[in-house]
């Protein structure tokens, strides 16, 4: 008998045992992965606070500053709240500042891969999109004022779009000023401003929104409200 | 310890598609560690060491059609689940025949072939199934099974041997 007759038969009779789902009654479609195990496959997958750039070390670089007063850590310091957190991150005091991760199990029904993406709509006109990236668990946005080229973190904008589980293990440093905000409509901001940058993340009940960039508090804020769907 | 998977992989877009494919299978492979382990803190730490040896070999398999690579993640899920729980539960493995030496396999109905695969042992028919259906090389069956490159060369040549035994039994001989 020729091996093609047995790859044929082993295929009929093991495919779906390896291919459909397995049943377990434990383990639902909403499981939730315990902390340690998303914190250890973050780091392993190298996603956490990630950013993609395509090309410039020190835009990278550059970002990466930035990004380190990319979320919120609201002990003991709120802005407007009258009422207990919409959603929250789960902390970890490290040397220097804190790791947050996005709480999970604070949301319901958080989406578990990008289906449609989001874009940055009320940039001035003299901001160009220098790149971006679209996967299955994220999607960013770098944006450069045009006329002063990229060299200058000033002139950064990033926008960033994760599925909830995804958003781990983002560092603020100690001395960044954090505090959150719910707005009129609901929708709860974290803040975290820093000499260099100012950094808003929020979660619109799909996605954790992160923007980073110069602008000051407020024109941050007006700066989430014209993130939109991409066409 | 477990270091950074993508480290295992030196190409962008296999990074990326290896990220995809995590967040795609990880609920399949925590049910197949569960239902061998029936412990969630085990079926995660399995499931994590499936996904890096998953990362090791990935370069080499990530071509296969997706409904083969999930077959082959599953796979490894389980034996590494199984690993996991021979350490824990101390279950003595079955010596070799090393006089099984005859896998040339008889020309045989094909109803009468698919059921005694479907009898032999699962570790048979799965080992099996990675090197004749998913056409892997022994170093990427050895990789799935935590085993060595000889011992998955003998456990292909056993199994086949295990299912000449069952087609002999049925009156078929080569």
């Amino acid at each position: 008998m020729g091996d093609e007759i047995l790859k044929q038969a082993l295929a009929e009779v093991c495919g779906n045992e390896y291919q459909a789902e397995p049943f377990c009654g434990d383990i639902p479609d909403s499981y939730r992965f315990s902390h340690r195990f998303e914190k250890r496959m973050a780091k392993a997958l190298g996603t956490a606070g990630s950013i993609t750039v395509s090309g410039k070390p020190n835009i990278r670089k550059r970002m990466k500053i930035a990004l380190v007063a990319a979320v919120i850590f609201s002990a003991g310091f709120m802005l407007g709240m009258a009422r207990e957190p919409i959603w929250n991150f789960i902390t970890h005091k490290v040397d220097g500042g804190s790791q947050l991760s996005f709480d999970t199990s604070t949301v319901d029904d958080p989406e578990t891969s990008i289906n449609e993406v989001y874009t940055l709509t009320g940039l001035p006109n003299d901001y160009e999109l220098l790149d971006s990236t679209h996967s299955k668990v994220s999607a960013t946005e770098l944006w450069v004022k045009q006329s002063e080229g990229a060299d200058h973190a000033d002139n950064i904008i990033y926008f960033g779009q994760y599925i909830a589980a995804v958003y781990t293990d983002a560092f603020i440093p100690d001395d960044a000023k954090n505090g959150y905000y719910i707005d009129s409509n609901g929708t709860q901001y974290y803040i975290s401003e820093s000499e260099d940058y100012t950094s808003v993340v929020w979660y619109n009940g799909d996605y954790v929104l992160l923007l980073t960039g110069s602008f000051n508090k407020d024109e941050m804020l007006d700066l989430c409200k014209t993130v939109k769907l991409k066409k | 310890m477990l270091s950074s998977y993508l480290a295992l992989i030196d190409d962008n877009a296999l990074r990326s598609e290896f990220e995809t494919f995590y967040f795609e299978n990880r609920l399949k492979g925590m049910r197949a560690a569960y239902n061998v382990l029936n412990d969630k803190v085990l079926a995660e730490d399995a499931l994590s060491e499936a996904f890096f040896k998953l990362a090791k070999c990935f370069q080499k398999i990530h071509s296969l059609p997706s409904h083969k690579l999930q077959a082959y993640f599953v796979i490894t899920v389980k034996n590494t689940a199984l690993n996991m729980l021979k350490k824990e539960t101390h279950i003595e493995t079955v010596e070799y025949d090393d006089e099984l030496e005859h896998d040339e396999l008889p020309e045989v109905d094909y109803s009468i072939l698919k059921d005694c695969i479907t009898r032999l042992g699962d570790t048979d028919r799965e080992i099996l199934y990675l090197r004749f259906e998913l056409e892997l090389n022994y170093s990427e069956i050895a990789a799935a099974l935590s085993i060595s490159e000889t011992a998955a060369r003998q456990r292909v040549r056993y199994a086949k041997s295990k299912l000449r035994k069952l087609l002999e039994k049925e009156g078929y001989h080569g």
